[in-house]
């Protein structure tokens, strides 16, 4: 069916464009799991502060939740009557 | 007719989704369309390609946590909306809303832009202008947010009853 698909082409363009495809899948992958790129920057990452960075990245987040349980719980009143 | 009078639920679940979704604001606007700034850009510029992909991996924390805010605020209003005492206003929702993104907003200007200088909104001239910019933006959007739920403040009808 794949090759029906292409039937009518010039040979030339349709071999090309296997080569090309299989081509990609055999040569380097910046965005892939294991590109050295990719490993380089997540290791560094996790060797450079990361438990501090993730808490500053995290307190607006942390300061927010803080506020909502206050909203829910300080100051609560007994619901009033209608 | 019944009445609800408990804003609370109300304004706490919309203070999480709202602070969620600005977060996702941050991160799709600013970040990814616009590329003006990453979490970490001022400590590690993205000048190359190992830099960019570090600050992707905190750019993607980021948007972890602010997915995490919306899936709180939106647990929390589901369950606001099975109680009986609570008002299912639009208002108070509109208001709580836009409180959580704008105290977002000021609290993040403060400590990340301000306090530790992590990144800044848009890097170069004028900088300090952007940032103080930023905040000034998020406190009135959270006045705005104030002033709806005081208007929602009359609104007692429970979701059972509408």
């Amino acid at each position: 069916m794949v090759v029906a698909a292409y039937r009518g082409m010039p040979r030339t363009i349709v071999s090309a464009a296997i080569v090309a495809g299989l081509n990609s899948l055999t040569s380097p992958c910046w965005a892939c799991p294991s590109c050295p790129i990719g490993v380089t920057a997540r290791e560094q990452v996790w060797s450079s502060g990361f438990a501090q960075q993730l808490a500053i990245v995290l307190a607006p987040f942390l300061l927010l939740s803080a506020l909502c349980v206050a909203v829910e719980s300080v100051g609560a009143r007994p619901d009033r009557k209608p | 007719m019944r009445t609800a009078t408990n804003q609370r639920p109300i304004i706490s679940s919309g203070i999480l989704l709202g602070a969620g979704l600005g977060g996702f604001a941050d991160g799709i606007v600013l970040h990814q369309i616009l590329q003006w700034h990453n979490m970490l850009s001022s400590v590690r510029p993205p000048d190359d390609l190992v830099s960019m992909k570090y600050n992707m991996v905190w750019d993607g924390l980021f948007h972890a946590f602010t997915w995490l805010m919306t899936v709180a605020g939106l647990v929390r209003l589901w369950r606001a909306g099975l109680r009986a005492d609570v008002p299912w206003s639009t208002r108070t929702l509109a208001g709580a809303l836009l409180l959580g993104w704008g105290l977002f907003n000021s609290i993040e200007g403060l400590i990340d832009h301000q306090l530790l200088g992590i990144h800044h909104v848009h890097p170069g001239d004028h900088q300090l202008a952007w940032d103080l910019g930023f905040i000034a933006s998020g406190l009135a959007m959270a006045a705005a947010g104030l002033a709806l739920i005081r208007a929602g403040r009359t609104d007692a009808t429970p979701r059972g009853a509408l």
